[in-house]
């Protein structure tokens, strides 16, 4: 197979290929290589049969220099040494051509020690055939179908990434990482006189079936499908600012969009709503909020990585300590400004983009309350829950799409409402929370993160009551 | 950069490998491309970047199976082909699906500007720095409140390449660059909203003055978040200027205009071809091989032919986009590629425009905004859920209109329904503006959204 993933042996030869080039370096200059092979194997199915397979392979060498007081990026899919030199003249290069013209010089990181050895994530030599692929999304599919005469069309996808990489730096980098993210999605259109509703439920994790499937996949197919069925005659929630029990993927959406953004120290040194902030309250004291590269609390977050892409060994950053905002996000470079250790979040999509400041998998900790009880204390609001789109603004203005609504009145469930867009600004609304469920779930792990680049990321926490505003009608 | 020889022959020996495999018919397309990228952040010239790559895209029929595979490496070739026929022998089969019949070959004419091939090259680099720090102090000079995240100024060539063994080869080089600035006016403790800007030419002469109109646009919209207050809850009119259009209406209309979405049922537009489901007035159009100054590929994705083809003419939907596989799916005896295939050679072909003009009204935007009430929607993030229309969102550095007067609002949502949007537009500009080199729109104003202000 073309797109099979090297073997242990090949990226170890590759480390020291590696080593080799980088014998040529200047004693002043930083290089980095990172050789990144991503496989994608994707099977989609509707109407009963595959709606389309393929595969997708991309690997070369991303070649990163500091040199002359700026940085300078190259990149090549050769992984040969001839390619390796002509990559690192390139990225040096492209840095001292820029240097005339940038204000403020970069500062070469300082030491630290850096990762070194052959790192891989859970199940990572798993493998699942075709066949096996296929069944499960057509059976999926024809799940949803099932559920009601009125789904009209179904379709499921299966998506694997495999990442391969190996990450050697002048300054004592010397790994293979390798990875393996599966990720599943299964989408229903319900129709009934006239009125359709689509809707998709995902999931996503970091290892094999056993950690993607914590729950059926059919239970997958039948909440997409009961979903839309149901929200065909639902009614559109009323406009206005209200209290809400947000479910686990949606406070990820909270806490990577309102939140996340806002601290990656890139955007704070460009002057984000959470600049000059460190030391004060920005939420509700149960609140402590974290990115983490590893899954604590439930396995398989789908944004885990024990190496970031400049070398550095993940750890947690805590980003909100008992409600006080305690720490930004960092490559190496926005740490050293900063005078804190990087904690490895410094990423990169694929060989040909450069690392930059990234979250990987970011939570709210877990609190003492119960749903049920969360619920029965409530006097009037609503509960959401399922996650669509969800952006941020400088301002920490967020705005996030819960694909379904229930009123909750006088402590008690009402019927379901069509899904709606809800907003606020972060800070403000996380001095609102006032109870956080025991109960912990990731649920973002089928999802990306924009930001010039892709990346897998993760998100989650428990249920939380707050209170922000619903983009609902004005009767 | 590779040559367009060597790319032929690369495609073809993928090409054989996939049939000597066992394909009926394949395809192969290659797409060498090479850019420089001069990256800005925090208010700085933070990184120069060059890249260099062929990508190689391989889709296979064997019997009513269809496989696709990619890769950049073209020492894998043959492995790819196989590749390809092996995911179509072990997927279920189709009946009825081809890969579209190409007839002869089309080596179109480049559309590259000599200056663009110069700045790919090192001694490029200098002056493209001198451009992006330009354009990033312009930015920095206009108010003293603006600050940039991040920004670009790239330059890229694509060689693009494809055979078929259904009859013909085709290939094509383009060359642009392009420019855009992202960030926010900060004023005191008030962090505005974020904006974006930017723009994209085929000619390097142009682009200079293309990015200044689009810094000082970006400027304005930055200022002008500073200051928002909530607004008022009402149900009533929208405003939405041309470089708003396409993510609160057009993104999501297009792509229900797309034959898969409407097999696939996402879309109820299907069953409306020759009926309104717009205002009178509202005409929308597919402009094939590319709009006047920026001209595109003039074959799609699968090698079919591009050409202009009306959606909506006033009001009234006229056709729905087809690819090639859509069109052996269709129902429609006879139906072929309309020569809407989009996409790369690293992923296979999808339904789609290119390239999209709206005809412009007759009344000038001015005018338009002429209102008792209504809200500015400058940038909207938000959902539109296809299916039903719900659309919903926030508007971002906006403005509430009041007898013509505008302030700045925040923590402001709008929230409709985008078919019911369509048939409540009240007007369009006369004015229409080319953005991003494929889509040139006016400005519109729309009835009957519910506002929602917080507090």
């Amino acid at each position: 197979m073309t797109h099979a993933s090297p073997p242990l042996l090949a990226l170890q030869q590759l480390r020291a290929l590696f080593k080799d080039a980088l014998q040529h370096a200047g004693s002043d200059e930083l290089v980095e290589l990172r050789y990144h092979k991503k496989t994608l194997r994707s099977v989609s199915a509707r109407e009963g049969r595959v709606e389309r397979s393929l595969s997708r392979g991309r690997e070369g060498v991303g070649v990163r220099v500091l040199a002359a007081g700026t940085w300078g990026f190259a990149s090549t899919s050769e992984a040969s040494p001839s390619a390796l030199r002509r990559a690192i003249e390139a990225a040096r290069a492209n840095a001292i051509a820029s240097a005339p013209y940038r204000k403020e010089l970069a500062l070469r990181p300082p030491p630290i020690a850096l990762a070194v050895g052959d790192y891989a994530e859970a199940d990572v030599d798993e493998e699942h055939e075709l066949d096996e692929r296929v069944a499960l999304v057509v059976g999926l599919e024809a799940a949803a179908r099932r559920h009601s005469a009125r789904v009209r069309t179904a379709s499921s996808v299966y998506n694997e990434l495999r990442s391969d990489k190996v990450i050697v730096t002048s300054d004592g980098a010397d790994c293979s990482v390798r990875l393996w993210r599966p990720e599943l999605k299964v989408s229903a259109v319900a129709e009934h006189e006239g009125q359709r509703v689509s809707q998709a439920e995902s999931i996503g994790a970091t290892g094999g079936w056993a950690t993607l499937f914590r729950e059926r996949a059919e239970v997958l197919a039948e909440r997409a499908a009961a979903t839309a069925v149901d929200q065909l005659e639902a009614a559109v929630p009323e406009g206005g600012r209200a209290t809400v029990i947000l479910s686990p993927a949606l406070v990820g959406l909270l806490v990577h969009e309102a939140v996340g953004h806002t601290v990656e120290a890139d955007f704070v040194q460009s002057g984000s709503v959470a600049a000059g902030k460190l030391g004060q309250r920005v939420a509700d004291a149960r609140v402590t909020l974290r990115d983490v590269g590893h899954s604590p609390h439930v396995a398989g977050a789908g944004g885990a990585e024990p190496v970031d892409d400049e070398g550095v060994l993940t750890q947690p950053a805590t980003v909100i300590e008992d409600g006080i905002l305690v720490g930004y996000l960092h490559n190496r470079e926005s740490a050293a400004r900063f005078g804190v250790a990087p904690a490895g979040n410094a990423r990169a999509w694929e060989y040909a983009d450069p690392p930059i400041i990234r979250m990987r998998n970011t939570m709210i900790e877990p609190g003492d309350s119960d749903l049920d009880e969360m619920i029965a204390s409530t006097a009037d609001g609503y509960l959401l829950e399922g996650a669509r789109n969800g952006q941020a603004d400088a301002t920490g203005e967020f705005m996030f799409g819960a694909a379904r609504a229930r009123r909750i009145q006088g402590g008690k469930l009402g019927p379901l409402l069509r899904g709606t867009t809800v907003t606020g600004l972060a800070f403000d609304v996380l001095q609102t929370v006032d109870a956080i469920s025991r109960e912990f779930a990731w649920d973002l792990g089928s999802g990306h993160c924009g930001k010039g680049q892709p990346a897998k990321v993760d998100a989650g926490g428990p249920w939380l009551r707050c209170t922000l505003t619903i983009a609902g009608e004005q009767r | 950069m590779s040559s367009q020889n060597m790319l032929l022959e690369h495609c073809e020996r993928a090409m054989a490998a996939a049939l000597a495999a066992g394909a009926d018919e394949a395809e192969v397309i290659a797409d060498a491309g090479r850019s420089v990228e001069v990256a800005i952040q925090k208010n700085d010239l933070e990184q120069v970047r060059s890249a260099d790559e062929v990508t190689y895209g391989v889709r296979v029929r064997v019997g009513d199976r269809l496989g696709f595979a990619t890769g950049n490496q073209a020492s894998g070739l043959r492995a790819l082909g196989e590749e390809a026929v092996l995911i179509a022998k072990s997927s279920p089969p189709e009946p009825g699906l081809r890969l579209p019949k190409l007839s002869g070959d089309l080596f179109a004419p480049d559309a590259v500007d000599p200056e663009l091939l110069r700045l790919l090259e090192p001694e490029g680099r200098a002056e493209l720095c001198a451009l992006a720090t330009r354009t990033l102090r312009r930015a920095l000079a206009a108010d003293r409140r603006m600050t940039i995240d991040t920004g670009e100024l790239s330059v890229s060539e694509l060689q693009r390449v494809l055979v078929s063994s259904t009859g013909g080869r085709r290939a094509w080089r383009g060359a642009e660059a392009s420019g855009g600035l992202f960030g926010m006016a900060l004023d005191g403790a008030e962090v505005g909203s974020f904006a974006y800007d930017g723009d994209r030419r085929r000619q390097w002469a142009e682009l200079e003055p293309a990015l200044e109109r689009a810094t000082d646009r970006f400027v304005r919209k930055c200022v002008g978040a500073l200051g928002g207050l909530p607004g008022e809850s009402f149900r009533g009119t929208i405003l939405v200027p041309a470089d708003c259009v396409s993510e609160l209406l057009l993104d999501s209309l297009t792509e229900l205009l797309g034959a898969d979405a409407v097999r696939q049922g996402r879309s109820p537009l299907g069953d409306r071809l020759g009926q309104a489901i717009a205002a009178a007035g509202f005409s929308l159009t597919e402009a094939g091989a590319g709009l006047a100054g920026f001209g595109l590929a003039p074959f799609d994705r699968e090698g079919v032919e591009r050409r202009a083809l009306p959606l909506i003419d006033d009001g009234v939907l006229r056709a729905i986009l087809f690819d090639g596989a859509e069109a052996c799916r269709s129902s429609s005896p006879g139906q072929q590629s309309t020569g809407h295939a989009q996409g790369g050679a690293a992923s296979p072909p999808m339904v789609g425009p290119a390239a999209l003009s709206v005809a412009a009204g007759s009344t000038p935007w001015a005018e338009l905004c002429a209102v008792e009430r209504a809200v500015l929607v400058t940038r909207f993030s938000g959902t539109v859920e296809p299916s039903s229309g719900d659309l919903s969102g926030v508007v971002k550095g906006g403005f509430l209109v009041r007898d013509g007067v505008a302030r700045p609002v925040a923590e402001t949502t709008i929230s409709g329904n985008l078919y019911e949007a369509l048939r409540n537009i009240s007007g369009i500009s006369a004015e229409r503006e080319l953005l991003g080199g494929t889509s040139l729109l006016p400005g519109l104003r729309i009835e009957d959204i519910s506002i929602t202000a917080a507090g």
